[in-house]
């Protein structure tokens, strides 16, 4: 069993893989892809894909807990991530307990929010059942 | 000083929905394995691939676009194959007029109409 109480990693996304996501999810909100457009709006740039932030969380899990599997995940987006921001993904594990919960945070260097979540997991069942 | 109205926002209902049907190959989920900086590849549908079905439907469909995503929370019942035909759904369960809030549903299916995930999710419309 591979577990931990917290880490802490850094990363930064960039505008080619906002438009590697948008091709998979098939968002192609020009929010996500056309510099020009976002320029004008109130974001003043392109922003990441909420589901691209919980992606590099989601591969920071199964690193680190490759026999677990995600049973429930809450998410929230208070603030946008931009293309190139130094950014830090944070796991803490809840608790004592057997539970496996963690709260996971992304966030920018000035401390503002990207994502905020918790994630339960289950040992992983090795099908799909 | 009158509240602003946002006319795209006073078209919903509650009750409407939209779906997609899609289904991710391998090459998709080594794309997504890469992303998510894992060496060895995903055998299974992952989890953020499903919920950015949910994600596109209502950053692109309902409400659309001006969309902001504020809140999802998940539910993961079974995982999908690769190329497993899935249909994911949102439906607008609660307009809130004075705050541009709509709560909806989420939920995908595969084979069988199994299900995959459900959930919820809360966006901000003001437009």
């Amino acid at each position: 069993m591979t577990t931990f109480d917290s880490i802490e990693e850094r990363f930064r996304l960039s505008q080619h893989d906002f438009n590697q996501f948008a091709d998979l999810s098939g968002d192609h909100n020009p929010i996500h892809v056309d510099p020009d457009y976002s320029a004008s709006t109130r974001f003043g740039a392109t922003v990441s894909h909420g589901m691209l932030l919980f992606t590099v969380l989601r591969g920071s899990l199964q690193r680190r807990c490759p026999d677990y599997q995600l049973a429930e995940q809450r998410l929230m987006f208070p603030s946008p991530a931009y293309a190139g921001e130094p950014l830090t993904l944070h796991l803490e594990r809840n608790g004592d307990d057997s539970d496996m919960v963690f709260s996971a945070r992304i966030v920018k260097d000035d401390g503002d929010v990207c994502l905020e979540g918790q994630c339960t997991l289950e040992p992983s069942t090795g099908n799909a059942r | 000083m009158t509240a602003p109205t946002f006319p795209r926002f006073e078209q919903l209902r509650e009750q409407q929905l939209v779906s997609v049907h899609r289904q991710f190959s391998s090459d998709d989920l080594e794309q997504w394995s890469r992303l998510a900086g894992l060496e060895q590849p995903v055998s299974r549908v992952p989890e953020p691939l499903i919920a950015g079905l949910f994600s596109y439907l209502l950053g692109m469909e309902l409400p659309g676009k001006g969309t902001n995503y504020l809140k999802q929370s998940m539910t993961f019942a079974e995982q999908a194959r690769v190329d497993e035909p899935l249909t994911a759904t949102v439906r607008i369960s609660r307009l809130r007029p004075d705050k541009a809030l709509v709560n909806l549903e989420t939920i995908c299916c595969g084979d069988n109409d199994r299900v995959i995930c459900r959930g919820e999710a809360l966006v901000l419309f003001q437009c």
